[in-house]
């Protein structure tokens, strides 16, 4: 016999709404790898140089000093196709790629920006500086010389809920390194 | 009020060490399928803010595959199959003197055949990762310390599991109201 109470329709109500809220989640976590949002740019970055010289940073690499690079750059993206009613914040990143004889890859962040609108998403610098307190650009190796990078444009999308998602756009050309010559003093 | 059986407890008490037991297996089966020892991690700090905040509940993948480097593995396959760590992937990772792994983002990525090196940075922290480091290490490896990559996440469900952190009573309140529930609780005749 089934007994009408209260207790009974509390408990039915909570658990039909549990149900209903775990699939409405389902459902938001998987609409987003399914109808992704893609961006197609054109040549986002333009590279004027990259230059290094030995430096010393009390927070990287324990303060000793090394070869640190700096790079230049022209941006021009719109990234705000990436947004829709799910999307929380863009993080975008510069990201310098090239080869040595230890790693086929090296990759290092060189710049950073967290996007928090579609409208702060439309990016348009011009000589702009590489971070270099947050992202001393240094080499594994520690030499610079003879080496050439090239610059993309890299993004992650953080949803609401959900799934991450990443993307990038083309690269630079091979921008060599140059260093700089300082007056002794 | 009827008379609770002996047979009738042992039966209810049976009931709920299933519930607990299809959880625990539930969350082992998601380990083993993500080659990852905790696939679920609670966010305890602010170094990630603002894409994650305290609280926030992280699943993460520690599949390595090795794909075709001209291909660039969509979002769909990433998930489904797993992909190396990439350059601006936020990892979990765990160091040799600290018991709480750490979840930041992958600044520096240096890879060659047999091995991958990498440095990490929180997006909320000034500077990267490396005077946390101890004297021993200068940069990441991927196979002795990194956990797991975070795929996706969601907020808030994390609260309860430093909320049991932080305030054990509530620990005794909750397994001493499941207990209650499971002796009291009438089975439908």
């Amino acid at each position: 016999m089934i007994v009408d109470t209260f207790t009974n329709r509390g408990s039915t109500f909570f658990s039909k709404l549990s149900t209903v809220l775990f699939f409405l989640c389902a459902v938001i976590t998987f609409q987003g790898v399914i109808q992704r949002r893609e961006v197609e740019l054109d040549t986002p970055v333009y590279v004027h140089y990259a230059k290094y010289r030995s430096a010393r940073f009390y927070h990287a690499f324990r303060n000793v000093r090394q070869q640190y690079a700096q790079v230049k750059f022209n941006m021009d993206a719109d990234l705000s196709e990436l947004w829709d009613w799910n999307t929380k914040h863009v993080v975008v990143y510069l990201v310098a790629s090239y080869s040595t004889e230890k790693h086929e890859k090296n990759q290092v962040v060189v710049w950073d920006k967290i996007l928090s609108s579609p409208e702060e998403s439309k990016m348009f610098m011009k000589d702009t500086l590489s971070n270099i307190q947050a992202h001393p650009f240094n080499e594994y190796s520690n030499q610079f010389e003879g080496k050439n990078a090239t610059y993309t444009l890299h993004w992650t999308v953080s949803p609401k809920m959900g799934f991450l998602s990443w993307g990038a756009g083309p690269g630079s050309y091979e921008i060599p390194f140059h260093k700089i010559i300082t007056q002794p003093k | 009020m009827q008379k609770l059986s002996f047979r009738q407890g042992l039966a209810q008490i049976l009931n709920l060490l299933l519930v607990l037991s299809s959880a625990y297996m539930g969350y082992k089966t998601l380990s083993f399928v993500t080659d990852c020892e905790s696939p679920v991690v609670v966010v305890l700090s602010e170094s990630m803010e603002p894409s994650f905040q305290r609280g926030d509940l992280l699943f993460l993948d520690n599949r390595n595959p090795s794909f075709d480097e001209a291909k660039v593995p969509s979002v769909f396959e990433k998930i489904i199959y797993g992909s190396p760590v990439g350059i601006g992937d936020i990892v979990v990772y765990s160091l040799p003197d600290r018991p709480i792994p750490i979840v930041h983002r992958v600044v520096k990525l240096y890879e060659s055949e047999n091995q991958t090196h990498l440095i990490t940075k929180g997006d909320n922290n000034k500077i990267d990762d490396v005077a946390m480091f101890p004297k021993s290490i200068n940069y990441l490896d991927r196979e002795n310390h990194i956990l797991g990559v975070v795929r996706g996440y969601f907020p808030y469900l994390g609260m309860i599991t430093i909320w049991l952190t932080d305030y054990p009573i509530l620990k005794y309140i909750m397994l001493g109201g499941l207990g209650l529930l499971t002796l009291i609780q009438k089975e439908e005749q």
